[in-house]
This record gives C-alpha cells, sequence and structure tokens, in this order.
C-alpha cells in the first residue's frame, strides 16, 4: 500500500508477517484459514488491509473480554466480593464514544485509499466483455473479436454422488475447471466489462481481489493487473446465487505472458502456436462432450480438411448423425430440462411430451434460437453454430418418447438466422 | 397520562375466571396466553428451520451431491432463512414482549387485546403458506431468503405463495408492533417516567418503531415482485427500462433495519439478566437508551453495505462504508456498559448469566466480523462468502436467539412458578456454546479461503472445515432437545418459585407472585 | 366475562374474530396465489375469503361500537395512537413506490444508456419505457438488438383531468374540516351535510380517475406493460386510488353513522380516524400530482 503513511505500513507489514506465520503454521496443512495468496497489487492491497482491520479487531476484542473476564473472576459472590453501587459516569461514557471514534477514523483512511485505487479503470490495455449466462460465462475480447463460452468440465459422474455404487472419486480440480480458459497476459491492465444474460451474477477470482455482479441489461467494470512472473492458472467461482446450478458455473483464467498472449490472439485464440508457456499452465480440459461434437459433426472440421464439403448446405446429415450429436450438445438443454428431459415441474417445463417439441417445428426452433423473454428459456441462437441447434431440435422431437419423425437441417436454421 | 378513574358502568360482572380450552388459546385477549402461544410458535419454527439447516449441512458434509439435488438445496437455504428470521426469532421477541411489558409498565394488558391475537393468529396461517408451497409444482421459493429479481421472477407458484405470506407476516409485524407502541406510551403505570422504564421496554419500543418503518417497505418490494411477475410490469426489467438492483436498495432498505428488530429486544433482554446476577444497576442507562436510538436512525442509512459488489458509484460506496463503520460506536457504547455492569459486582453465573455473558462475547464477535464486511474494498472478497454466513449466525444465533434462551431460562420461573433444573440449564448452555463454535467458527475460514455461499456442492479444498461445520450444526442440533426438555419439565413441576425468584432483582415483574397471575395490576402499581 | 378488571382499565372479551379473520387473510392469500397460476379454484376461494373478511370485519367493527360506551379516555387515546402509527406504515408503503420512481429515473435510466453495447441508440429520457419499451417485451419479440425508437405510447395531460382531481381532493380535505367543526360544535345537519359533500367528492375523485385510466388505456397507448413508466404510473395512481376507495368508504360509513346520532363533540375516534386517513391521502395525491405527472 504506496500512499498509507508510513506507520500504517510498518504496523500492516509487521502484522502480515506475523499474521502470515500464525496461519501458515504446519499444522494447518490443508486447512486454509485465509486469503488465496494474491497476485494483483489490488488483491494485496486488500489482502493489508484485510489484515490491518483484523488485528485492530483482534486487540479490542482481547482488550475488552480481558477485562470481562478479569472481573468474572475476581467479582464474584463465591468470593463473597461486595458489589459496588455505581451507575454512571459521563466521563468513561464520552472517553469510550470517542475512543471508538478515532479508531474507526483510522481504519476508514486506508480503506479509502484503496476503494479510490481499485475503482479507477481508466488507461487499460485490454477490454474484455463477459457475460454470465445461467450456467456458464460468456467472454468476448473487445479489441480483437475473440469470444467463446466457458462452461464446467467436471463430469457428472463426479458430482453426482447419491449412488454411491456408480459415484467417481473427485478429481483434484472438483469444480473448478472449464471447457475453455479466459487468457489474459500479465503486466497489462484488463478492463472487464461485466453483465449478464439472464439472472444476476457474479464474477469472482480471489487472487486478483476482484468480485463483481454481472447484472442484466446493465454493465459493471472491474479491472486487474496480473504480476509479471505470477503467470498460471487462477480459479473462481459465480458469487451470486443464480438459480439451480450456481454452484457449477466456475471462472477459469489462464494468464500468460504479454508475447504469449498476443501469439494467441493472433492464432484466433488458439493455443497451438505459443511457445514457452509456463510449467503451470496446462491445457483446457477437453470434455469428451467437445471432443464429440467434433468428431460427429461434419461441418466443424469438414469444411477445412475435406474440400468436397466446402458448403454447409452440400453436407448430407442423416437422421443418426444428427441425433447423436443432438444428444451430446444438448448437455446444454439438460442443465434445466433435465436428462430424460422431465424438466422439474413448474419450474422447467418437460421437452418428453412437450406441446411444442411434438407441435409445429417453426415454434420449436424458435424458442430454441431466440428464447422466451422474462424465463430462464434464454435465447441460443449466438451461443450454438446451425448444426447444434439443428441437432438438439432433432434430438428433441424424437427423443424421450417424443418421436415425431421430423428432422431438423443445419440449413434451415441458418435460413433463419436474420 | 391520566390514569383518574373515568365513570365505570357496572352492568360488567367481576369474575376472574379463566377461560379454557379453544376459548382460552384461540379467542384470547390475554397478554400472557398470546405471549405463550408466541413463544410456542416460535420454538416450533426454530426446529422446522433447524431441521432445514440440518439438510443443509448434511449435504455439505462432503463434496459431491449426496442427498439432495441443488434445486432443492436452493429451497432448503431459503426456506431455511425465512422460517429463522420470520418465524423464529421475531415472533419469539414479540413472545417475550407480550409476556413482559404490561409486567413491566405496570399495565393490566396490551393496549389493544383483539388486535394482539389476530397478530399472533394470521402467523401460523402466512406459515402454513409458506410451508405448502413445498408441495407445489417447482417447490419452495428456491431464489435466497432475500428474494432477488430477477431469479425470483422466473420462480414458479412458490414465489407467489412466498409474497403472500410475507404479506400476512407484514401485516402481523405491524399490528403487533403498533400494540407495543401504543402500549408503552400509552399504559405505563404512573410514576414510570419513559427515562425510567426497563431496557427491555425501551429496546422494544425503537424496534417496534423500526417495524412499522420498514416492513411496509418489505410489502412494497415484494408486491413489484408479484406486479413484475404477474401484471407485465417493469420495475426490475432492464428491457422495460427497470433495474434488478433497484429490488435490492428497497429490499436492503427493508433488511438492515431488520437484523437490528432482531437484535435490539435481545440487548434489551440482556440488559436485564446482567444486572440481576451482578447484584449492581445497570451501568450508563441513558447512554444505553440513546445508543439504542443511535443505532436504530444509523439502520436506516447503512443498506447499501449488502451491495457492494453491485457496482455502486465510488461516493455511494464510501458513503454506506463510513455510515456503517459507525453503528460499532454506539453498540460498542452497549458493549463497554454491560462489562462495567459486571465490574465489581458480586456475581453469580446461573443460566440465564451463563447465556448472558455468552451473548455479549459471541455478539461482539460477530459484531467485529461485521465491522470487517463494511470496510468495502474487502467486503469485495467476503461478500457472499461463508464469511457472512458466519458473521450473521454470529449475531443472530448467538446473539437474537441465545439471548431468548437466556430470557426463557431467566423468566420462566415467572412464567410457570416452578424453578427450572438449575444443572440442565447449565449443561444446555455450554452444548449450545461449544457446538455452536464448532459450526460456525470454520465457516470464517472457509469464506477468507473463497468458499462461496449458497452453494450445494463445492471444490475439495473446503471439505474439512465443513465437515466440522456439519458435525457441529448435528450435536447444536440435538442439545435443542435438550432446552425442549427443560421447558415442559419446568411447565409441568418443579420448586415452587418465589415472586422473586432471582435475589433481589430490579423489575415491576418481580412484584407479582409467580406464576404470574392470569390477571396482574388489578391497581395500577406506583413507581416511585 | 367481564371486561374490566379494574376502573381505569379496558380488557375486551375474549372473542373469535381475530382467529376467524386469520382464516380469511389464509383464503384470500391462497385464493390469490392460486389464482395468478391459473388454478381454476383460485378465484372461489379467493372471493369466499374476501367475504368472509368483510362480514367478519362488519362483525368486529360492530362489537367495537357497541361497547364504545364503555371505553375510557385511555382506550380512546390508544386507538388515536394505533390509527397514526398506521397512516405512518402507510406513509412509508407509498414512500417505497416513490423512492422507486426516483431511483428509476435519476438513476436507472441514466445508467441504461450509459450501457451502449447493450443498447444501442437509447437514449436517457423521461418518460421512458426503457430500451425495448412495452410492445416489443409483449410480443416478446426474438431480435433483441432491433431498438424501438421509444413505443407508441402518450402522456396523460397534467393540467386536465389530474388538475381537476388535485383540485377535488384539496378541496374534499377543506369540507371535512368543515364537517368535524360542525360536530365539534354539536351542529348535527352542517356535519351531515359537509361530510356528504366530502364523500361525494372522493367519489367523483374517482370517477375522473377511471376516466383517465380508460382513456390511457384506450387512445393514450399508456398502460400497466408500459415499460417502467407504466409501472410507476399505475402502481403510484393505482394504489392510490386503492386507498381513496377505502378512505371514501370508511368517511361514508362515519356518515351513517352521523346520521345515526352516532358520536358527540367530545368522543369521536372513528371520525376522526377517517379525516386523518382522508388527508394522508390527500398530501399523497399532491405528492403524486407533482412528481407523477408534473415533472
Ligand atoms: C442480528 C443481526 C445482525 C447484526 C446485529 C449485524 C450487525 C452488523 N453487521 Fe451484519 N448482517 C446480518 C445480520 C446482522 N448484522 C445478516 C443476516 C447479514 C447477511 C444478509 C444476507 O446477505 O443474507 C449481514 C451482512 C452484513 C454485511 C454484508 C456482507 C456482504 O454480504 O458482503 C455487512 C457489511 O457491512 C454487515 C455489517 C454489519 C455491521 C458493521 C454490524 C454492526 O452492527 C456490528 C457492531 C458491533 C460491534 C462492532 C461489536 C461491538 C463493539 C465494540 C466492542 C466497540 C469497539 C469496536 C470498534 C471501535 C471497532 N453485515
Ligand atoms: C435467526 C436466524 C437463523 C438461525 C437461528 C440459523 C440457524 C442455523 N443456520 Fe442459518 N441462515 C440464516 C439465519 C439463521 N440460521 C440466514 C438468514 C441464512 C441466509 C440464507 C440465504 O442465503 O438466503 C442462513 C443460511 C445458513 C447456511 C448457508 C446456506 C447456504 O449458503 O447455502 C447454513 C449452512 O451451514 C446455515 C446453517 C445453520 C445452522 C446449522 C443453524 C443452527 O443454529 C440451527 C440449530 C437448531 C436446530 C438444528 C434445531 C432443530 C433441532 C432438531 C430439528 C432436532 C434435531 C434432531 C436430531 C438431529 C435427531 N444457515
Ligand atoms: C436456464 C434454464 C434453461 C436452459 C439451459 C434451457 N432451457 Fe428450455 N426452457 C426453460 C424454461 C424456464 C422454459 C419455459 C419457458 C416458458 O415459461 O414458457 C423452457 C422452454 C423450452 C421449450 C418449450 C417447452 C414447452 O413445452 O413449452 C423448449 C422446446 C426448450 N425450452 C428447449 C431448450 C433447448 C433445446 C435448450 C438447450 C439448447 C434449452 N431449452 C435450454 C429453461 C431452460
Ligand atoms: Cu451464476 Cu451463480
Ligand atoms: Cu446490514
Amino acid at each position: 500500500m504506496t500512499n498509507l503513511p508510513l506507520k500504517f505500513n510498518k504496523i500492516v507489514k509487521f502484522l502480515t508477517v506475523f499474521g502470515g506465520l500464525l496461519f501458515s503454521a504446519a499444522a494447518f496443512a490443508e486447512y486454509r484459514l485465509n486469503f488465496q495468496d494474491p497476485v494483483t497489487q489490488t488483491a494485496r492491497d486488500i489482502f493489508s488491509l484485510h489484515m490491518l482491520i483484523f488485528w485492530i479487531c483482534v486487540a479490542i476484542f482481547v482488550l475488552v473480554f480481558g477485562v470481562m473476564f478479569y472481573s468474572i473472576f475476581k467479582h464474584r459472590k463465591s468470593k463473597n466480593y461486595e458489589p459496588a453501587q455505581f451507575s454512571h459516569s459521563t466521563k468513561v461514557e464520552v472517553v469510550w464514544t470517542i475512543i471508538p471514534f478515532i479508531i474507526l477514523v483510522a481504519m476508514a483512511i486506508p480503506a479509502t485509499q484503496v476503494l479510490i485505487k481499485m475503482e479507477d479503470t481508466t488507461k487499460s490495455d485490454l477490454t474484455i466483455k463477459i457475460t454470465g449466462y445461467q450456467w456458464k460465462w460468456g467472454y468476448e475480447y473487445l479489441d480483437s473479436g475473440i469470444d467463446f463460452y466457458s462452461t464446467l468440465a467436471t463430469p457428472r459422474e463426479q458430482i453426482d454422488q447419491f449412488d454411491t455404487e456408480r459415484a467417481v472419486p473427485q478429481g483434484e480440480n472438483y469444480l473448478l475447471e472449464v471447457d475453455k480458459h479466459l487468457v489474459v497476459p500479465s503486466g497489462r491492465k484488463v478492463r472487464a466489462l461485466i453483465t449478464a444474460n439472464d439472472v444476476i451474477h457474479a464474477w469472482w477470482i480471489p487472487a486478483f481481489g476482484t468480485k463483481k455482479d454481472a447484472i442484466p441489461g446493465y454493465i459493471n467494470e472491474l479491472w486487474f493487473n496480473v504480476d509479471e512472473g505470477k503467470e498460471g492458472i487462477y480459479r473462481g467461482q459465480c458469487a451470486e446465487l443464480c438459480g439451480k446450478d450456481h454452484a457449477f458455473m466456475p471462472i477459469v483464467v489462464e494468464v500468460v505472458t504479454g508475447e504469449q498472449f498476443e501469439q494467441w490472439v493472433a492464432a484466433g485464440g488458439s493455443f497451438e502456436n505459443v511457445e514457452n508457456l509456463a510449467t503451470e499452465t496446462e491445457p483446457p480440459v477437453e470434455t469428451n462432450e467437445t471432443a464429440l461434437i467434433e468428431k460427429l459433426v461434419p461441418a466443424a472440421n469438414a469444411a477445412e480438411t475435406e474440400p468436397e464439403t466446402e458448403a454447409t448446405s452440400s453436407v448430407t446429415y442423416t437422421m443418426e448423425d444428427l441425433m447423436a450429436t443432438g444428444e451430446k450438445v444438448s448437455a446444454t438443454c439438460v442443465a434445466c430440462h433435465g436428462a430424460e428431459g422431465k424438466g422439474i415441474p413448474g419450474v422447467f417445463p418437460a421437452i418428453a411430451g412437450s406441446a411444442m417439441a411434438k407441435g409445429p417445428v417453426e415454434d420449436h426452433i424458435n424458442i430454441v434460437m431466440y428464447g422466451k423473454p422474462g424465463t430462464a428459456m434464454q435465447a441460443f441462437a449466438a451461443q450454438l453454430s446451425d448444426e447444434e441447434i439443428a441437432a438438439i431440435v432433432t434430438y428433441q422431437r424424437n427423443a424421450y418418447g417424443n418421436d415425431t419423425g421430423d428432422v431438423v437441417l443445419p440449413s434451415d436454421i441458418q435460413a433463419k438466422r436474420k | 397520562m391520566s390514569h383518574a378513574a373515568t365513570a365505570h358502568d357496572d352492568h360488567h360482572d367481576h369474575d376472574h375466571h379463566m377461560p379454557t380450552g379453544f376459548k382460552r388459546w384461540f379467542m384470547s385477549t390475554n397478554h400472557k396466553d398470546i405471549g405463550t402461544l408466541y413463544l410456542i410458535f416460535s420454538l416450533t419454527m426454530l426446529f422446522i428451520g433447524g431441521a432445514m439447516a440440518l439438510v443443509i449441512r448434511a449435504e455439505l458434509f462432503q463434496p459431491g451431491l449426496q442427498f439432495v439435488d441443488p434445486h432443492f438445496f436452493n429451497q432448503m437455504t431459503t426456506m431455511h432463512a425465512l422460517i429463522m428470521v420470520f418465524g423464529a426469532v421475531m415472533p419469539g421477541f414479540v413472545g417475550f414482549a407480550n409476556w413482559m411489558i404490561p409486567l413491566m409498565v405496570g399495565a393490566p394488558d396490551m393496549a389493544l387485546p383483539r388486535m394482539n391475537n389476530w397478530s399472533f393468529w394470521i402467523l401460523p396461517f402466512a406459515f402454513s403458506i409458506l410451508l405448502l408451497s413445498f408441495f407445489v409444482p417447482g417447490g419452495a421459493p428456491a431464489a435466497g431468503w432475500t428474494l432477488y429479481a430477477p431469479l425470483t421472477i422466473q420462480g414458479g407458484m412458490s414465489v407467489d405463495m412466498g409474497i403472500v405470506a410475507i404479506h400476512m407476516m407484514g401485516i402481523s409485524s405491524i399490528m403487533g408492533a403498533i400494540n407495543v407502541i401504543v402500549t408503552v406510551l400509552n399504559m405505563r403505570a404512573p410514576g414510570m417516567t419513559l427515562m425510567k422504564m426497563p431496557m427491555f421496554v425501551w429496546t422494544w419500543l425503537i424496534t417496534a418503531f423500526l417495524l412499522i418503518a420498514v416492513m411496509p417497505v418489505f410489502a412494497g418490494a415484494v408486491t413489484m415482485l408479484l406486479t413484475d411477475r404477474h401484471f407485465g410490469t417493469a420495475f426490475f426489467n432492464p428491457a422495460g427500462g427497470g433495474d434488478p438492483v433497484l429490488y435490492q436498495h428497497i429490499f436492503w432498505f427493508f433488511g438492515h433495519p431488520e437484523v437490528y428488530i432482531m437484535i435490539l429486544p435481545a440487548f434489551g433482554i440482556i440488559s436485564h439478566i446482567i444486572p440481576t446476577f451482578a447484584r449492581k444497576p445497570l451501568f450508563g442507562y441513558s447512554s444505553m437508551v440513546f445508543a439504542t436510538a443511535a443505532i436504530a436512525f444509523l439502520s436506516f442509512i447503512v443498506w447499501a453495505h449488502h451491495m457492494f459488489t453491485v457496482g455502486m458509484p465510488l461516493q455511494g460506496e464510501l458513503f454506506f462504508m463510513y455510515a456503517t463503520m459507525l453503528i460499532s460506536v454506539p453498540t460498542g457504547v452497549k458493549v463497554f456498559n454491560w462489562v462495567t455492569t459486571m465490574w465489581r459486582g458480586s456475581m453469580t453465573f446461573e443460566t440465564p448469566m451463563l447465556y448472558a455473558i455468552g451473548v455479549v462475547f459471541l455478539f461482539t464477535l460477530g459484531g467485529l466480523s461485521g465491522l470487517m464486511l463494511a470496510i468495502t474494498p474487502a467486503d469485495f472478497q467476503y461478500h457472499d462468502t461463508y464469511f457472512v454466513v458466519a458473521h450473521f449466525h454470529y449475531v443472530l444465533f448467538s446473539g437474537a436467539v441465545m439471548a431468548m434462551m437466556g430470557g426463557a431460562f431467566y423468566w420462566l420461573p415467572k412464567w410457570t412458578g416452578h424453578m427450572y433444573n438449575e444443572t440442565l440449564g447449565k449443561i444446555h448452555f455450554w452444548l449450545t456454546a461449544i457446538f455452536f463454535n464448532i459450526t460456525f467458527f470454520p465457516q470464517h475460514f472457509l469464506g477468507l479461503a473463497g468458499m462461496p455461499r449458497r452453494y450445494a456442492d463445492y471444490p475439495l479444498q473446503f471439505t474439512e472445515f465443513n465437515q466440522w461445520s456439519s458435525i457441529g450444526a448435528f450435536g447444536l442440533g440435538i442439545s435443542q432437545l435438550l432446552f425442549v426438555y427443560i421447558i415442559v419439565a419446568t411447565v409441568r413441576g418443579g420448586k415452587k418459585a418465589t415472586k422473586e425468584v432471582w435475589d433481589n432483582p430490579e423489575g415491576l415483574e418481580w412484584t407479582v407472585p409467580s406464576p404470574a397471575p392470569f390477571h396482574t395490576f388489578d391497581e395500577p402499581p406506583v413507581v416511585k | 366475562m367481564a371486561s374490566h378488571t379494574q376502573d381505569q382499565y379496558f380488557v375486551p372479551d375474549s372473542s373469535v374474530y381475530p382467529f376467524l379473520c386469520s382464516i380469511a387473510l389464509f383464503c384470500i392469500a391462497m385464493g390469490g396465489a392460486s389464482y395468478l397460476n391459473g388454478y381454476s379454484w383460485g378465484p372461489n376461494l379467493m372471493t369466499a375469503g374476501l367475504l368472509a373478511m368483510a362480514v367478519m370485519l362488519f362483525i368486529w367493527f360492530r362489537t367495537v361500537i357497541l361497547e364504545s360506551p364503555d371505553y375510557n379516555m385511555d382506550v380512546d387515546k390508544s386507538f388515536r395512537m394505533g390509527m397514526a402509527w398506521f397512516i405512518f406504515s402507510e406513509v412509508m408503503f407509498f414512500a417505497a413506490f416513490f423512492g422507486a420512481l426516483y431511483y428509476i429515473r435519476m438513476l436507472a435510466i441514466p445508467w441504461l444508456a450509459d450501457t451502449e453495447i447493450l443498447w444501442p441508440g437509447f437514449e436517457a429520457t423521461w418518460p421512458s419505457a426503457g430500451p425495448l419499451g412495452a410492445e416489443l417485451l409483449a410480443k416478446g419479440t426474438p431480435d433483441t438488438t432491433a431498438i424501438a425508437e421509444g413505443t407508441k405510447y402518450s402522456l396523460v395531460d397534467p393540467w386536465h383531468l389530474p388538475l381537476y382531481n388535485t383540485l377535488i381532493l384539496l378541496a374534499s380535505s377543506v369540507t371535512l374540516t368543515i364537517a368535524h367543526h360542525a360536530l365539534r360544535a354539536n351542529n348535527r345537519k352542517q356535519l351531515i351535510i359537509w361530510l356528504a359533500i366530502t364523500v361525494a367528492l372522493g367519489v367523483w375523485f374517482l370517477f375522473l380517475q377511471a376516466e383517465e385510466y380508460i382513456e390511457a388505456y384506450n387512445h393514450l397507448g399508456l398502460t400497466l406493460g408500459t415499460g417502467v413508466y407504466g409501472s410507476t404510473f399505475f402502481m403510484l395512481t393505482g394504489f392510490h386510488g386503492f386507498h381513496v376507495t377505502l378512505g371514501a368508504f370508511i368517511l361514508f360509513v362515519v356518515l351513517l353513522r352521523c346520521m345515526r346520532g352516532h358520536f358527540t363533540p367530545e368522543r369521536h375516534f372513528v371520525f376522526e380516524a377517517g379525516a386523518w386517513y382522508w388527508h394522508f391521502v390527500d398530501t399523497v395525491w399532491v405528492g403524486l400530482f407533482i412528481f407523477v405527472y408534473v415533472l
């Protein structure tokens, strides 16, 4: 905390070191007692401020209850202590009103300084728009146009432990892994514009010292600047109740050097050609899901590799292809509508036997592409490709006992865009 | 106040029979019976809400989903809090108010006895609606007790049931509060000036004012939710020019005073117990009164400290930070006064005193973590984590609920005419205090290390402390069975209590026999 | 059982009304919630609850009226205080809606206009139906990028019906005060005339308000769903109108009681309670007129 009065700095440093020792004692090895290690100046400022306030509180606590327990041990009837009868003293009342007030002023000064620094979002090097969805995060690099969604990658089998027989042991980054990382450079001021699509979420990376609500219709700002030399993976979680899967929309940020970041941007958001990634960095988790999509959706890879399928429209899709893809891709939908398409009555309608999934195709495609305002059913047109939407709709119309026999082609979806 | 006898029509007979059965319990106009009903209701709700807490803790014992799915988990969190706040704590204190305020100010009953009964009877029906919402499609409300839009806009029928139930609770609270204010201002015995009133009466007077000021605001907020859900209004819908954050502002304008509604009467109870067992008058009576009033005043201008992360302008954040921090000053005055009341007293440590000391100690701990939360930049880290959960259980459970337990032991002999079993009482205190700390102390660490609240499942590094917490919660729950046992046993029998019960306690309630007769103060007592 | 435990205090008999009223309230609330969610029995339950409540309150108040000769001045004072605090709670209820209006208008709309990535072209003006406005919302239009250049609605002209309504309500407060003076002077005839005029003015107000609503819905395109302007406009004026209805009803009952010769120049709590309520409703209207219509 550079611009704190000198004395504060010293006190804070001492206390932080002392506190750090206390809290990282070996006995507490697997019990984390305090903030995650900060990797930005902001997070360090917050940490010092937190420790400063903490120790002041401890001091007050010890003092007040030191007096109380002294009294409890000394002034008891069993020791035949005769009660005094005094009952007021304006002098002490004034004293113990003023002293706490002074202590509060002493706390408010550094707090104000840190806050003013945090709220200064000017002079940023890079802007990312972050959008919260039920239940995933959308990232858009406003400077380079790269955009993608980031979804929980922990397999369902690790989470559902209802049936101990089928349960799988949880991995190291259980609930803290996503399919696509947010990639940012170290040593640069990254400004984030945060909003949401449906309900309020909050984007939080503890190690960066940033937390901001993502509010539908409004844009919040935050910034962080990760220290050079602290490249690596940082994990956070959604911090505002956003419905059923609030606990299942983590945030993973991969911090790389500025150079690597530029290469990453140049490659259109791919690490393929990026060199010298820090040892801690790891490739984003590839879920079965993404892998399967690439295999099953011809257009996804085919367009580049095989010359004869240049245009999407010339690919032939069989019902089987679409159904298989649909089953995989509709993992997005399953979050609400349930694995067996039964939904949750009264909250999320069933797809199985749904009038919409068995009625006119048009309506079905519409609701998937454009959602239904004011409900949790969001617009998927921007999130999913034509192939995916076609596959999902086909799947929903034929799975779960809906058996309409309808096949929806990506070209149908393409036609509806715009 | 003029108590000069006015003309008295003599067509009323003067028998003092106590009604029985339906007439006594459903049609009562007697403050003691209504108080008893409130207290029983509150205890019942504590158990229902507690059972839900145990579901939460069972699910959080290990990472992964073992017992309930996340949607049901959210219902548990929401309903646990709604039931505890509106079903256990608030009615509990109204029960104390009903029983004690007329006794303490020397009135024969509450000022508006029939309305008093109505205030009570609305509650069981309101909570029936709330609990019935488990059985409608989609289950109970699941958006947290704060019912934030737009998540509540998405919910099913249960949200509407929750809203109408809240309207009913609001009607009940407002009527209850009006009754308290009118009783205190209009029914005091001759000679009892405002500055001679017992502290509990003072704290309730101010609490009642807070209730009347903020319950309608809450009603307004949920009404807007209702019309947004069903009548096409756009208060919280940005597409129509509204703002989801508007809901939060209105809610917390209610919500923050609400937390003091839940703690001020507790302060009142503590201010009675400590002097009795320190055998020394309450230190700094008038500064206690002013501190209470100051807390109430400040509580109206700090609400946005629950919303530091919504992206307020800097000036707003600073204002709410400073205002929030200021509340520590009057609260500190109270703590210091209690400690000074003990200072050079001649203390004994019967169960109520143990509770009082426990409350002062643990509440202050929770208050200090509240002060940490008030520091805006640091709150960005604490907000919506278990650090907050730890904070408010320290002030709510070890503040409000334990104060009620202490108060119950303190006045139980007056209510029932029997002494409770002192040994069991002490055991109950120690079990509660110890298990409480096992449950909630580790949650501070969980929060600091980054565990968000309202999570049905969590990453592996939070496992150990969650296990501590869950074990503590079950211990805490089971310990409360002892509480019920002690109460039932005391109602049914035990050593006869004297009029004064304790060693020379202060207050009019100790001048009437134990149990307090059905009608007290046939003649207004004179206070010197 | 007798109510007086001693000379100074009045404690009423046990009474079943509160319990029955609670059941009625339960039916209203539960019926209402079911109604909103499409259960066919909802409206029936709600109507039954409302009827039961009306009957219960009628009986309850009747009992109180019959008892009132027994009340001493302390009871009277308790009632007065109770009414005053009840009105305070109503003030706070309206405060929530006025606060919402202030917040939306002064803060939220400008912020929305600042977020250009989300709502290109939306400008902060008041009144505003928001970036998408009511029509688009109602249609659930899929194309969220299509920004309405302000949906088609017009405002109620404050200098016509609302102005008349302001004058009517202000006048009614005056006539009510005249009636009160007449009551104090024990001038029955004057009392009844002026009170009747007051009630008539209240009804006239409601009539004009209804006309204004019909006009707004049918010709101005201004509805409850016209974005946030429609929301604040109708909720504030609507709740006010509801309170006027209630106030007029109370005064009407008071009028009937006056005609029956109730109340004395010294003791007329209900009259005063009704009058306070009426003045409160009047004051709220002045606030509405300024903040909702004129500014
Ligand atoms: C009884 C209930 C109660 C009480 C009394 C308090 C008391 C206080 N609370 Fe708490 N609070 C809650 C119930 C309560 N709170 C609840 C339920 C929530 C969460 C709601 C939700 O989100 O669901 C919450 C959340 C909450 C937050 C929001 C956290 C977040 O979500 O990010 C904040 C932030 O400022 C806060 C602050 C405070 C402060 C400063 C006090 C102060 O009043 C405390 C004052 C007391 C002391 C400071 C101790 C004694 C004083 C001394 C010994 C004097 C010397 C001290 C000094 C000079 C420092 N509280
Ligand atoms: C006065 C209020 C009050 C009280 C008394 C309590 C009491 C308890 N609370 Fe409460 N709690 C809140 C108010 C309160 N809480 C609020 C406002 C929230 C926020 C909700 C939200 O986020 O929206 C919350 C949230 C909350 C959470 C966080 C949930 C989440 O974020 O998802 C947790 C988790 O541990 C918890 C636990 C407990 C426990 C273990 C108790 C215990 O103290 C309860 C102890 C009592 C019993 C358990 C009695 C019951 C006894 C039995 C049923 C018999 C038991 C029998 C056997 C075990 C055989 N509470
Ligand atoms: C965040 C929750 C959520 C997700 C994710 C979701 N839906 Fe929905 N869906 C809803 C809700 C809520 C509705 C009900 C809307 C209403 O009130 O009519 C709905 C309605 C539907 C309907 C109409 C059902 C009927 O009978 O009315 C279809 C079809 C549908 N969704 C398909 C999908 C598809 C396909 C996906 C994935 C690409 C998906 N949903 C993802 C919440 C969701
Ligand atoms: Cu998104 Cu919680
Ligand atoms: Cu608060």
